[in-house]
């Protein structure tokens, strides 16, 4: 059925065409002509008529000509144009954008759902239907590896776009690994929930890490001196117990903090490193390493990347540890995944085997870990994933609902996106500045979403697509409390802790 | 004027012996004389006035006897039951008894003050002892008292987290105390202590008026026993230190290899005490034939009301004598866990088990 056809002048991006039946925004359409078979989507849709243009002036004419509309025995003019973004060539393998504009004339009709099939479900992972048809959409997750952004306003669907990837990604045999800010995942009834202790092994970090957990700053490079040496004479003194048969390894951080002070007290008495001011210094840097890091702090630990299980989300637990601590274990776990796989992969190039696989791993909360302007140690590893992930099969995705607090760099080079609903304007230019397959009158839809409902861009589709995210078929734990239920049960708890009390007080006769 | 007191745990027969059960009424009998001879308007006691909540006739008597005169002096003995008045299951409070008889008055509202006049109006308000698992009930109580015209007394028998920081030993701490009173008059710590609180109150714990542990031994040695003076004719109280005077007592502490010498020169310097003391040898260094330490030490019975030995040396390496050591109370902690006690229930049962009268007879069997 015809539903329409191209007038004015049309080139290979959009076409205006006009039609009398009445086409949604955000539909798709065919068009052909000249052996292009040509997939649009509708981006702007406008209504009138000749008879009540703009030039009208008299509002009784206007009464009388409208009144006309409602006379069924005439034929009122009037009509739909539609703006049609020619999105590409179905006839074409690559499924590339057409290099000849539609003639006018050129008829668009509805598309069939081989033909929508063939765009948006020629991928290896369901994440939902296209908007407005059953289609489904399947992205194609070899070029997950060139890292993703899902990005959100709070509330619009972001834990359940993150939840239903995630759990796919291991049903089809894949491994994720997400940093659960909110400890929604770990309380969730998603299926093959691996959990990951939140824990840092001190034995397993590099004296430069270390150094930069207790805050010596690059250029304090006699405190790092110092460091350096104790550090290096406390792993010394352990393959040393352990040589001798009766390793202690510390048990609390306090422990090791202690081990390492006087480890400084016994060189600084040898007397040739830095000032008394300076070895105070890293004393006190030390001391607030123990007070800060205890809650992960573990000297019998695994390491990360023994714990990853494949076929299996590894949700990493972060609820529990302050900020400190989860900046320090979410760089170090980077740290440890990036450089596995570069072993990896120079393994295997050795025609050695390493049983390391490639992973997605999952950054909740990025703008925390990622800020804008500033550097973190999360940032500086987060940077090395998104540039060498692609080679060494690490996939990175981070997940924000404040994109403009994002570090710009790092946004620019998540080459895909789910975009769910962002109503705030600079969020939204903010987005568009930093992707290049992202067009200003997709951005512009992004208010009009609702809940549930994502652009795609990237390699990961074909070409940009509207999606309705499935639907998690689980409970997630970060839905919003029952707080007047928790406040009742408070309220009842002290109630009778206050009766107890009262009872054993008064069980003598006074 | 009033005069503070506090745990005077009549009864208490420490060592079994006859003497030190008298000394500790004679300090009660010396605390009336001193309410008596400076004609104060109202003893105050905060708890603790015997040793067990249900005490033997002899001191039953001794209280009734020394009330008697402090009635006939015309002056009221304000107090509340501490933890050791306290009956352990359905029981009746000694301190029922006494009132009934018009010997004492006992607080027991936080909401309902005693009033006495003293040059100006004084409200005394204060609750018996709560235990730790009744503390929040304690604190809603106290966020519910609140001060009159005039001066306030708040009287309470707690342990106090600043002094006492240990698990399940403490159930209030200073800032959950209600603002506006005067003076806090407090019991359950055995050491004498005084505190200038932000808006010039006072906070005083009375102690007890004898030496009840030889851990007392050196806050006696510093601050003395007794009891306060509070004169609150004045905003900002004024207190004076009654001292009583309490049979003498001493650590010794001794190496195995100069016993003799140090026994010879203890027996010297004793004999010109006013009273025989309590004296406690603590033994150290290399181990000793046990009858032969004995031996030695029995020249002291003739100086000394008593004296006891902590034998501390050491056996082989590493090895004490003394095996004293041992958690009693991890071993029931961990006891009652296995068997499905919640920690609530497991608090409830070691304070039954923490009153002085199970330590007594746990000593007892054990020879100590």
């Amino acid at each position: 059925m015809v539903l329409g056809h191209v007038i004015d002048e049309a080139d290979t991006i959009s076409a205006l065409a006009i039609t009398s039946s009445k086409l949604k925004l955000g539909t798709y359409t065919i068009l052909e002509y000249d052996g292009y078979r040509v997939l649009g989507l509708i981006t702007k849709v406008s209504r009138g008529s000749p008879l009540l243009n703009g030039s009208i002036r008299d509002p009784d004419a206007a009464e009388r000509i409208s009144n006309m509309r409602s006379n069924s025995s005439l034929k009122f003019p009037e009509y739909t144009t539609v703006r049609v973004k020619l999105l590409c060539n179905l006839n074409d393998p690559d499924l590339l954008q057409p290099d000849l504009p539609p003639p006018p004339g050129t008829p668009l009709r509805e598309p069939t759902d081989d033909e929508l099939s063939q765009v948006f479900s020629n991928g290896d992972l369901r994440l939902g239907k296209l908007v407005g048809s059953d289609t489904e959409v399947r992205i194609r997750l070899r070029y997950l590896t060139r890292h993703l952004a899902i990005l959100a306003a709070t509330g619009s669907g972001k834990s359940n776009t993150v939840a239903v990837l995630s759990q796919r990604i291991s049903e089809l045999g894949g491994a994720v690994v997400i940093f659960d800010y909110h400890g929604e995942y770990s309380t969730s009834t998603m299926k093959n929930i691996n959990p990951i202790q939140p824990k840092l092994n001190p034995l397993r970090l590099t004296a430069r890490e270390f150094a930069t957990f207790i805050n010596i700053r690059e250029n304090a490079f006699v405190q790092y001196r110092i460091l350096r040496s104790i550090w290096n004479s406390f792993k010394e003194s352990l393959e040393k117990e352990k040589k001798e048969g009766e390793m202690k390894l510390p048990s609390s951080a306090q422990e090791f903090v202690e081990r390492l002070k006087s480890l400084v007290e016994t060189q600084s008495e040898s007397g040739k490193k830095g000032s008394k001011d300076t070895v105070a210094e890293v004393l006190n840097k030390l001391e607030d390493f123990a007070d800060t890091y205890s809650s992960i702090v573990d000297f019998n630990a695994k390491d990360v990347v023994d714990q990853l299980k494949l076929g299996q989300v590894n949700v990493v637990d972060l609820i529990n540890l302050d900020e400190e601590a989860m900046e320090a274990l979410v760089s170090h776990y980077l740290r440890r995944i990036l450089e596995n796989g570069k072993l990896t992969k120079s393994a295997k190039l050795r025609g050695e085997s390493h049983n390391f696989f490639p992973v997605v791993v999952v950054l909740e909360e990025a703008h925390v870990f990622l800020p804008r302007g500033g550097s973190t140690l999360v940032k500086f590893w987060a940077s090395k994933v998104a540039r060498e992930g692609r080679k060494f099969g690490v996939s990175l995705v981070i997940v924000s609902q404040r994109p403009k607090g994002l570090d710009d760099n790092i946004l620019s080079q998540m080459t895909n996106k789910i975009v769910l609903k962002i109503v705030e304007p600079t969020d939204k230019r903010y987005i568009l500045e930093s992707s290049d397959n992202l067009s200003e009158d997709l951005v512009e839809q992004l208010s009009s979403l609702n809940t549930g409902q994502a652009i795609v861009v990237g390699k990961i589709v074909s070409i940009p697509a509207i999606l309705q995210v499935d639907k998690f078929d689980g409970i997630l734990g970060g839905s919003d409390p029952d707080i007047l239920g928790d406040w009742r049960r408070a309220r009842e708890e002290r109630e009778s802790t206050l009766q107890v009390g009262r009872r054993i007080s008064q069980i003598g006769d006074l | 004027m009033l005069l503070h007191i506090s745990d005077t745990h009549l009864g208490k027969r420490e060592y079994n012996l006859d003497s030190r059960e008298e000394d500790v009424y004679n300090v009660f009998e010396q605390l009336m004389d001193e309410a008596i001879k400076e004609r104060v308007k109202a003893v105050i006691h905060t708890g603790d006035l015997f040793d067990v909540y249900e005490p033997s006739n002899r001191s039953k008597l001794v209280a009734i006897t020394a009330l008697k005169r402090l009635r006939s002096a015309e002056i009221p003995f304000i107090s509340i039951p501490g933890d050791h008045d306290t009956p352990k299951r359905k029981g009746t409070y000694t301190h029922k008894l006494l009132r009934e008889v018009g010997l004492l008055e006992v607080l027991s509202d936080l909401k309902e003050p005693r009033v006495i006049e003293d040059g100006v109006r004084v409200n005394i308000f204060g609750s018996p002892h709560f235990p730790t698992s009744s503390k929040e009930a304690l604190k809603d109580d106290l966020a519910h008292a609140s001060p009159r015209e005039g001066r306030n007394v708040l009287m309470l028998h707690q342990g106090l987290r600043e002094y006492l920081p240990y698990d399940n030993s403490w159930q209030l701490q200073m800032m959950d105390l209600p603002q506006g009173f005067n003076y806090y008059a407090l019991g359950h710590l055995h050491s004498r202590k005084k505190v200038i609180m932000p808006d010039g109150s006072l906070l005083a714990i009375a102690g007890s008026p004898e030496i009840m542990r030889m851990e007392e031994i050196d806050d006696w040695r510093r601050d003395g026993k007794g009891a306060y003076l509070v004169d609150l004719s004045k905003e900002e109280p004024n207190l004076h230190k009654v001292d009583i005077e309490v049979r003498p007592q001493q650590i010794c502490e001794v190496e195995s290899q100069r016993l003799e010498d140090e026994v010879q020169s203890l027996i010297k310097e004793l004999r010109n005490l006013p009273r025989k003391p309590i004296l406690h040898i603590i033994l150290t260094g290399t181990s000793m034939e046990r009858a032969k330490v004995m031996k030695i030490l029995s020249r002291l019975a003739e100086v000394t009301e008593h004296y006891r030995l902590e034998d501390r040396t050491v056996l082989a390496k590493g090895i004490r004598s003394d095996v004293r050591s041992i958690g009693a109370n991890e071993i029931i902690i961990d006891y009652l866990r296995e068997n499905g006690y919640n920690q609530e229930e497991i608090s409830q049962i070691l304070q039954l088990l923490e009153s002085e009268e199970v330590e007594e007879q746990l000593k007892r069997f054990a020879g100590l």
